[in-house]
């Protein structure tokens, strides 16, 4: 993978054993979002089973998640205005619009429902704020906080 | 009042759609296909198309057809139904015919489309949607030639609740019977 002339030098990689990318994602903010995603997918999936709506406890993930989300795009403007640049920066601007907007549609979408199926959207959408982080960190190998 | 009418008149104030139910995933899905799938091509075509034309046209017209489907599922008219079969038998087509090139013909494709090695890129994912959305449309289509009486049990179970207890209020029959059909799936 071949870095533009604005990447920084990347920080002491961490030894893996695993050549995966979930081990290259090594950020404080990145990993938390990981793991709250699957956290929410995983509780949302768990309402879906049950036959649960939508309910406040799950907005209030969502909310928390979606704070997260927003520390990380503001991470990230911050890298930009210091004068780095990625190898494609237009993809990372798509990303740093779309990730915001994820989780709000997703909690539109699903509170329009009043079945089981609103909260398998917020599911849906948990996985693709963890997704999400993964791409970042390929898109721009510097995205470890 | 001790009488259920004969036709339901709830029919009228029917809650269901191709949007609701499982067609909520199934459209938030289609949303975000539609809306990855055709961003990636816009970027791609627009910074760096001679790299690989044949790949990010299919991504083009992948977003194309996702765009389609979403619009359609969300709509829902019989109408949009047709046009939403359309699409999603397109879209099964198109991955299983696009991911059978990129396997056999490596060289067409120096960066990745949205349906390469049947959207192994994209957890497979693109493979499934269509044929959950092929059951969904199917679903409707079957109920749309019964006519509705013999949909399900749990509809006519909310039904005849709601006919039986609020005849005089219009709204309270049809949102017990959308709860109960809602709950039923």
């Amino acid at each position: 993978m071949s870095l533009g002339p604005g990447a920084r030098t990347v920080g002491p990689a961490p030894r893996t054993t695993k050549r995966s990318n979930m081990s290259s994602v090594n950020g404080a903010v990145p990993t938390t979002i990981i793991v709250a995603g699957l956290a929410l997918a995983g509780y949302a999936l768990l309402m879906t089973a049950l036959n649960r709506r939508m309910n406040v406890p799950l907005l209030a993930a969502v909310g928390v998640l979606e704070i997260l989300l927003l520390v990380e795009v503001g991470i990230i403007v911050a890298k930009l205005a210091d004068g780095a640049r990625p190898a494609q920066l237009p993809t990372l601007i798509g990303y740093l619009i779309a990730t915001p907007l994820v989780l709000v549609a997703a909690a539109f979408w699903g509170l329009m429902e009043r079945s089981r199926w609103g909260p398998a959207v917020i599911a849906v959408a948990g996985l693709v704020a963890a997704v999400l982080m993964v791409r970042l960190h390929q898109i721009w190998p510097v995205i470890h906080v | 009042m001790s009488e259920p009418a004969a036709a339901p008149e709830p029919r009228a104030s029917q809650p269901d759609s191709t949007r609701t139910g499982p067609g909520r995933l199934l459209v938030a899905v289609y949303a975000l296909f539609a809306l990855a799938a055709s961003a990636r091509a816009g970027v791609q075509i627009a910074t760096k198309f001679s790299h690989a034309p044949v790949a990010y046209l299919l991504s083009a017209f992948a977003g194309l057809v996702y765009i389609l489907a979403t619009v359609t599922l969300s709509i829902g008219s019989p109408t949009a139904r047709r046009i939403a079969l359309l699409s999603c038998s397109v879209e099964l087509v198109g991955v299983l015919a696009v991911g059978t090139w990129s396997l056999a013909d490596p060289a067409s494709f120096p960066d990745a489309t949205v349906w390469s090695g049947y959207g192994s890129g994209y957890g497979f994912v693109p493979l499934v949607l269509p044929v959950f959305g092929l059951l969904w449309l199917r679903r409707w289509a079957r109920r749309n030639r019964t006519g509705g009486t013999t949909v399900t049990s749990a509809e006519d179970a909310g039904e005849a609740a709601g006919g039986g207890v609020a005849h005089g209020e219009g709204g309270a029959p049809g949102r017990g019977a959308k709860d109960v059909v809602a709950d039923g799936r």
